[in-house]
């Protein structure tokens, strides 16, 4: 098991964005999944779309007809692309955003590229929904407050 | 606050901004639309012969929209969707102006600035009301 911890990503007017961070890591997942992508060319149209809708969703707000459902998490599609980010959408102004990768299966169990990254998510949301319950970690309007600190 | 997203942000193209912002604007008015019709993705599925799984990927704000699909749904909702510059401006270039005019008796008062709320026009207070009718 590993420790993570929510950290602020960004402050947007409308959504609050928040990321993961992995104890130990130098980066947290969204930068990594940046720092991964930015200079591959094969995906730089769909990796920037990503960044861009990242940017447009927290102008907007994080409606939740603009997520794909991933069962308790949701992903960040290019529909022409197989490019994906992972995300949390909690409300239309609060998102933990997570990783991302390129999905080689039809099925997101089969890839070893996303299963981890979907895992994570999906584990992370159960997690954080149980301390909620316990009233250990709170969403206050924009902010998630509280117990951020989670073994996944 | 990740400087690493705000730098990689300045690098995104032009090109790719505008398929995003025209990506949602279209979104955001057939919801609009959706919306005012009473009706649901649902049900735009099935007006379109569709799986309601595609019309929510549609839905995500990244979809490259073909002229074909906008027009079938178009169609379907029997409105705009899609406004081109040139149409519109032939449109509403016509109404230049409008001329009005207005009829205000002597000491006739007017609403304050502040009666003017964001939602609307709010009505004049009773002593208002009375000093429009004594005049």
């Amino acid at each position: 098991m590993k420790r993570l911890y929510i950290v602020e990503y960004k402050l947007f007017e409308s959504t609050s964005l928040y990321s993961i961070h992995f104890e130990g890591k130098e980066h947290n997942e969204t930068d990594d999944f940046i720092l991964r992508f930015q200079s591959n060319s094969k995906y730089k149209e769909n990796y920037q779309t990503i960044l861009y809708w990242i940017k447009k969703i927290g102008e907007d707000g994080a409606l939740e007809r603009y997520f794909r459902p991933e069962w308790k998490a949701s992903a960040i599609p290019v529909t022409s692309s197989k490019l994906r980010l992972y995300c949390i959408r909690f409300s239309d102004d609060i998102l933990v955003l997570g990783n991302g990768d390129i999905k080689t299966a039809k099925k997101v169990k089969d890839c070893p590229n996303c299963y981890p990254l979907f895992k994570t998510m999906n584990d992370l949301k159960i997690q954080i929904d149980k301390s909620i319950r316990k009233k250990r970690t709170f969403i206050k309007e924009k902010k998630i407050e509280g117990k951020l600190d989670f073994l996944i | 606050m990740s400087k690493i997203f705000d730098k990689a942000l300045k690098e995104v193209s032009d090109d790719v901004k505008r398929f995003v912002d025209n990506s949602f604007d279209v979104v955001n008015q057939i919801h609009h639309v959706l919306t005012e019709k009473n009706l649901s993705q649902r049900d735009l599925a099935k007006m379109l012969n569709k799986k309601e799984s595609e019309v929510s990927k549609w839905m995500s704000g990244t979809h490259n929209f073909t002229l074909r699909s906008i027009s079938k749904i178009e169609s379907v909702l029997n409105e705009e969707i899609v406004s081109i510059p040139i149409k519109s401006r032939k449109k509403y270039y016509t109404v230049k102006f409008v001329p009005v005019k207005t009829h205000a008796k002597p000491n006739q008062t007017y609403p304050s600035k502040e009666d003017y709320q964001e939602e609307g026009y709010v009505k004049p207070s009773k002593k208002e009301s009375n000093l429009c009718k004594v005049a």
